[in-house]
Formats: C-alpha cells, structure tokens, sequence
C-alpha cells in the first residue's frame, strides 16, 4: 500500500519520481471524471493536464486530514467547471435559465450498461444538464453547493437536475433494451 | 424493482471508473511542474534587480561629489622628479608682478617638488583664509599652468618632506592639503583682489521625512476601488468552522470574523488605509532627489454586503443527508472587512516641479517592495474552492508603484511641511490563486514633515 504522507512529502520535495508515481496512481480515475463533464477525450485530457497540474501546485494546502484521491477529485471537479466556463462552446449551454420547478419522477431503472456506456450517455446530455447530473448524482453535492459553484439558484439546480434525470433514464432505457446507444444525441448537445 | 436506487447506481458505476491516460498527458504534467518550480527560484529575480538598483542608486546617490574629495594625488614610491609639476610659464622680467588667478577645483601637487612655487605659496597663504598666490609674470586673465596648485596651510610649516622624496600625500578633508581644494573663487584681475578659496555653501543634500497618509483603498484592478461582484462563484468559509465536504475535510481558519456561510455574490467596495511611515532623501540634482523610506501600511477593503446563510455552516450542512434547504435560507446581510498590513520599503525618485517657488511642488514616482505580512482578509483557497482567512494563501511578497505629488504648505527653521495626494498600485496579485486576481489600490493624502539636513559645510 502506499504511504500517501510519504509520496505527498517527496512529491513537495520536488522528487520527480515522487510526483510521476501520483499521477500514475491517479491520473486513469481522474480521466474518468473529466471524461463525464466534457464532450470530447481531447477536452478530457486538457482538463487532466490542467487539473495535475493545480494538484501539484496545491499539494503543500493538503492537510492529510482525508483521502488524498477524493482531495484530487474535487479539484479535478473543479478544474473541470472552470474548463466549462471558460471555453466559449460549452459557455452557451451553462446559460442557465430559471426554470420551473420539474416534477420529479420517482423512477430507478436498473442499470445494466457498463461505465463507459454510461459516461457515454451522460456526455450526450446538454452541458448544464450534464455537470449538474455528474455533480449531484455522482459526486453528491447539494444543489445548494451546486448553485453556489455554478452560480445558479438552488431551485434551478434541482429541476434542471429532474430534466437531465429523465433524459437520462429515458436513454438509459433504450440502451438496455437495444444493448446500444440512442441514436439521436440530447436536445442541444452536439459535440 | 432495482435494489439500489438511480442515483446510487450511477455512483457505484462511475464514481471509481478509471480510463488510461495518453502518456503525453503525463510528460506535459511533470514537465509543467519541472518548470514551475525552476520558476519559483526566477521569481527571486526582480528582488534581486531591485535590490541591485536600489544599491547602485544609492551609491551614485550618496557617493561624494568628485569636488568633494581630498584632491591630493596619492604618489607612493615614486621619486619626486617623477611627480607632475605645473608647467611653468615663462615669465618676462621686466613685467610687473601679477596675481595669477588659479582654477577652481585645482589638482594637487607636492608643493616642495616645485620649489619655483613654494616660496609664493608659503608666503602668501593665511592658514584656512585665502590662498593668494603671486608672481611675476605678465597681467593675464588666467594661468594655465595653475591647473595645479597644493599649499601648505600654515605658514612657516617645515618641509615635511625633502625635495627627492617620494610622495605620499593623503590627506583627510581637514588635512591642510585637502583644505587648499576647497573650491576657489577668484575675484578676477580687473576687481584686484586675491584668489581666494571661500567655499561657498551649498543647498541641503539631506533630508530627513516622517510621514503619514491616509485614504480610500480598494482591492480590483487598476484603480479598481468598487469592483462588482466576482464572476467566481465560490463560498466563504465560514470562520473556525470544521466540516465535511463530499468527503474532504474543510477547516476555516479561526481567528475570523465571518460569522456566517456566505456567498460571494456581492461586491468590492472601497474601505480605509493609512500609512505611516520614515525616509531619507538625498539630492542628486538641483531638481532630482532620490528617496528610500521604511513605512507600514494598514489596508482595508470590504465585500459586501453579503447574504449569510444562517446559523449553519455550508459545508457542515452540505453533507446532512436529505436536508431541505428550500429557499435560500438568507437570514443575514453583512459586510466582511478584509484587512492587509504590509511592511514596504518605498523607493522614489521626486522631481521638483518650480524649486524656486515657495511652495516648491515636486512630483514622485517610484517602487515600493513589500512584505503582505499579517491581515484577516478572505483569501481564495482553490482547493476548496471557497475564500479562507488563511495567511498560506497571501502573496506575502508585494511590488507596489506610486506615484504622487507634493507641496510645502508650512516652513519653519530645519524644515517643513508639505502634503498632496498620492496613488498607489500594487503589481501584485494579493492572493496567490487563479482565477481571483486581486490588487491592492490605495489612495489618498500624504502629510509629509521634513528635516532638512544642515548646509553643506562651510569651507575654511
């Protein structure tokens, strides 16, 4: 097992080998979560690159008082969101509108595609549909934090995450049932 | 029925999933590192050019004035033959002696390798009054062959040295032969007077300020003292607060104010900063001084007004599961006070606009190197993606420029005082994160009292 203190230390020591062995313990995770919140694997690999290196450049800020994989994730999250924001073809679908309230469905397919598939179809979504998808159900924030990191209201975080929720599951369903992708991409994106 | 629900699904097939990056992708990452920590060592640069500039400045600024120094020519071991004598130039006979009036700042030579001169030199020089010198020799305006004249103060002096003795003369500014170098004054063949060394005074070359300012600063861009509110939406941390974050642990700094989870969807707006403050100046021209001082700096800007989130911390409450947040849960409005105390040593240069008027405006302009030292200011924490009061997060190290202008309003004997409104604007990023790009703007009147230092002194 790796001694996280250690490689943390020798990785702020400036020890090449250091640093190259924690990008290899976690760069192939981290690509996952990038790969979720953009459209294409080049934009995924921008975002690794540059969530890395604001990883190695923070690394002194890491106080060891948790996992040192779910303190990367959230930077990588994070890096992930100000990508989106900055990159004028991803601004036009963070143009959040409020919205009102989407009923929500109460509905839990079983999901039975595997991960790729899976990040495939949520990469199909809109962009704000998808980074409030990924934020929410799989990173598990609030739609509180999630308002305050997208700078939208709570409320609208909530229906557009019911939307993209139904979108999903709605594509999701069609997957399964045909072991293959929908055809049609989502409602705006198209990357 | 699924046994889990979507949500849960989605996590458990995603959360961990793993891709394998290009290698590339690795060798940009380790390469950027590589450079960035080279680059950390380059930022001690500017200090470096900095403090080189500001050491050869003072050295051009406080070297002695080439007028200034012992003129004596410093001639060890050498035979006095070989010592330069003036040329001599040749004197008629039949004409009636003259006064030979001597260039100012004349050299140095060992008046008893001369001894044609020694005799009117000794003969005729009062000690520390006047050096008269006479000769034979036709009525002409100037001799140039008194490019070079020493004396020996007192008179009747014995010959210190023999007249083939090497010459080893190094005198200090009181020494008799530095004395003979003070600046001449010449009262001309037609008034009939004497040569004469008066070494008439100088302005003041030092001067000695305490000042004090006060004013509007603001944190933004240039000249940026009410910037609107940040288009980085992050969180305050709310102060001394220890949650948990989807699993990282987030620690606020206690010491705060905040009381409250805040957002930063408020703006900058301008607070109160004053300075206090020392300095010596040195004239290096009639109109140029340069300036270094030493002075503190207390600056405060504010955020706000800014919606509290009521009595529970965000990223504590962010984590309880099932918690109905409904609507915003504003219960609080209220403006944080960011304070910076810096230590900077002000480097300027003022140039004096009208130096014969009374008020004698002058314009200043120059660097001011800083140490960000201490101070309560929410500071942006990447990591967390929130503001923090966190000292690691400060640029400790500040390059400030200002520039200023000032007047005498009120003179009294050994100095004045003088004010005028100043700016100042510091280069840079208060905090040491992207993308918040904070720089400290500061604004206001400066009240200045100087200590003009004693006339230069008066020669013998």
């Amino acid at each position: 097992m790796t001694d996280t203190r250690k490689l943390v230390k020798d990785c702020l020591a400036g020890d090449p080998t250091a640093q190259g062995e924690l990008y290899d313990l976690f760069s192939g995770q981290m690509l996952g979560v990038c790969y979720r919140y953009t459209k294409s694997q080049a934009d995924a690999e921008d975002v690794l690159q540059e969530g890395f290196i604001n990883v190695f450049r923070h690394l002194d800020r890491f106080r060891f008082e948790g996992e040192l994989g779910a303190w990367i994730r959230r930077i990588m999250v994070n890096t992930a969101l100000n990508y989106l924001k900055k990159h004028r073809h991803y601004q036009q679908e963070l143009a959040f509108e409020d919205d009102a309230m989407h009923p929500v469905v109460d509905d839990h397919p079983e999901v039975r595609l595997g991960a790729k598939e899976l990040a495939d179809l949520i990469r199909q979504l809109p962009t704000g549909y998808q980074a409030i998808l990924n934020l929410h159900a799989i990173e598990g924030y609030t739609h509180v934090e999630i308002g305050r990191m997208l700078g939208i209201h709570e409320g609208t975080s909530r229906s557009q995450y019911a939307r993209a929720r139904a979108l999903l599951i709605t594509w999701i369903r069609a997957a399964s049932d045909h072991y293959r992708a929908p055809a049609a991409p989502g409602p705006k994106g198209n990357y | 029925m699924p046994d889990k629900d979507f949500e849960q699904q989605l996590r458990d097939g995603l959360h961990d999933w793993q891709m394998a990056p290009p290698p590339p992708v690795r060798d940009a990452v380790l390469e950027a590192v590589r450079r960035r920590r080279r680059r950390r060592g380059l930022l001690w640069i500017p200090l470096g050019v900095v403090l080189l500039g500001a050491a050869l400045g003072g050295y051009y600024a406080f070297r002695r004035h080439p007028a200034e120094r012992p003129a004596a020519i410093r001639q060890v071991g050498l035979p006095a033959s070989t010592v330069a004598t003036p040329p001599q130039p040749a004197v008629p006979a039949a004409v009636a002696p003259a006064e030979v009036p001597v260039a100012r700042r004349a050299g140095s030579v060992n008046p008893t390798a001369s001894p044609a001169w020694v005799p009117a030199v000794r003969g005729a020089t009062p000690a520390r009054e006047a050096v008269t010198l006479r000769k034979t020799g036709a009525d002409r305006p100037a001799a140039p062959a008194a490019s070079e004249v020493s004396a020996i103060a007192a008179p009747g002096a014995p010959d210190l040295l023999p007249s083939n003795a090497p010459v080893a003369l190094t005198p200090t500014p009181w020494s008799p032969a530095a004395l003979a170098h003070q600046p001449l004054e010449t009262g001309g063949a037609n008034s009939g007077g004497d040569v004469k060394n008066t070494g008439g005074a100088k302005p003041a070359a030092w001067s000695f300020r305490v000042y004090a300012a006060g004013g509007a600063s603001g944190q933004g861009s240039f000249l940026s003292f009410g910037a609107p509110a940040q288009s980085q939406h992050v969180n305050f941390m709310d102060a001394g607060a220890t949650g948990n974050n989807a699993g990282v642990p987030v620690t606020g700094a206690s010491g705060a104010t905040a009381s409250t989870g805040m957002d930063t969807l408020a703006g900058r707006r301008a607070g109160f900063g004053w300075t206090v403050g020392v300095s010596a100046s040195r004239r290096l021209s009639s109109r140029f001084r340069a300036e270094a001082g030493l002075d503190f700096t207390q600056a405060e800007t504010r955020i706000g007004p800014v919606n509290g989130y009521g009595p529970y911390l965000g990223y504590t409450a962010s984590n309880q599961s099932n918690y109905n947040y409904g609507a915003p849960p504003y219960t609080t409005r209220l403006t944080y006070i960011n304070s910076y105390r810096l230590l900077s040593l002000p480097l300027d240069v003022s140039w004096s606009v009208a130096p014969r008027t009374r008020a004698q405006p002058s314009v200043y302009l120059g660097v001011a190197p800083a140490w960000l030292f201490s101070g309560d200011a929410l500071m942006y924490n990447p990591s967390y993606s929130g503001y923090e009061v966190a000292k690691s997060l400060y640029r400790h190290l500040q390059l400030s420029g200002e520039l200023g202008f000032s007047a005498t309003i009120l003179r009294f004997k050994g100095g004045d005082v003088g004010a005028g409104p100043f700016l100042e604007y510091g280069f840079s990023n208060l905090q040491k994160f992207a993308p918040v790009s904070d720089h400290l703007n500061f604004a206001g009147v400066r009240l200045d009292l100087s200590l003009v230092g004693k006339t230069s002194r008066k020669a013998p």
